[in-house]
């Protein structure tokens, strides 16, 4: 969570958009009179990349 | 000796929000992966509820899943039942100690548990000065003592030590210094051997660790 001015941002990944909604209402709650943007975005699910050959 | 396929994966922080969803990540493991490696934080706030929905999501896998709670894990003194429910899943939960298991004629050995804070060897706190420090670290020893008779007592041809703290400092690459302190697991007096991460097929951070 970055504060600029009177903007609050953000940022992140987490698994659901619940936990994403979550983050933003407690943001919301701790900051009254600041603009919160919520840059949080979801964890992609992707095919496994990193391989490690011991 | 045959290779062995190691899958590991920490800090999933399942809830009930979650239920269902984490499940479809693992489609096709077996494939990919001979053991699954799980390094603990299963759950958000360490809830009983939250153990069973961790406890769903990893039933029944085709390979192996071996285990051990992360600090969120004890946030609400449900240990004991967390470790229950997932064992009762047929989840192999290491707590402090260690086990054997024969996956493709090869016999992996896995020793760990949680660990905890206090530094690695040659910068590591001591039992010395206010009681909170003392306790503090007396509670890393005595893990450490554990996992040292755990890992001597291993007949393997592989060993493993898994850990939600990072056993030794390379772990920690990228976080900052600032916590390493606090996010070491153990002090280890004499290392037993070279340590090096364990092959990962996930994309999450892993700390399991494979004595090579």
């Amino acid at each position: 969570m970055d504060v600029r001015g009177e903007h609050v941002y953000l940022r992140g990944q987490v698994p659901s958009e619940e936990r994403r909604r979550t983050i933003e209402t407690v943001a919301r709650e701790a900051t009254p009179g600041l603009r919160v943007h919520n840059e949080i975005t979801l964890v992609e699910v992707r095919e496994p990349g990193e391989e490690e050959h011991l | 000796m045959t290779d062995l396929r190691i899958a590991a994966v920490a800090d999933i922080h399942l809830g009930a929000d979650l239920s269902g969803q984490y499940r479809k990540r693992l489609d096709d493991i077996e494939s990919r992966a001979d053991v699954l490696l799980v390094g603990g934080d299963l759950t958000r706030h360490g809830t009983v509820a939250e153990g069973r929905v961790v406890a769903d999501e990893l039933r029944g896998l085709p390979i192996p899943v071996i285990a051990v709670l992360g600090n969120h894990d004890y946030h609400s003194d449900a240990d004991r039942k967390i470790i229950q429910v997932l064992r009762d899943a047929g989840i192999i939960v290491l707590d402090d100690g260690g086990m054997t298991i024969t996956i493709n004629g090869v016999r992996l050995g896995v020793a760990g548990g949680k660990g905890f804070g206090g530094g690695f060897a040659g910068k590591c706190a001591s039992e010395f000065g206010e009681p909170e420090t003392k306790a503090f670290v007396r509670h890393t020893r005595e893990i450490a003592d554990r996992w040292r008779r755990a890992l001597k007592d291993l007949d393997a041809d592989r060993t493993i030590v898994l850990s939600h703290y990072s056993p030794v400092k390379e772990t920690l690459m990228g976080e900052p210094p600032e916590i390493y302190p606090s996010s070491a697991v153990i002090c280890w007096r004499r290392r037993p051997t070279r340590w090096a991460p364990t092959c990962s097929s996930t994309a999450t951070p892993t700390r399991a660790w494979s004595r090579v």
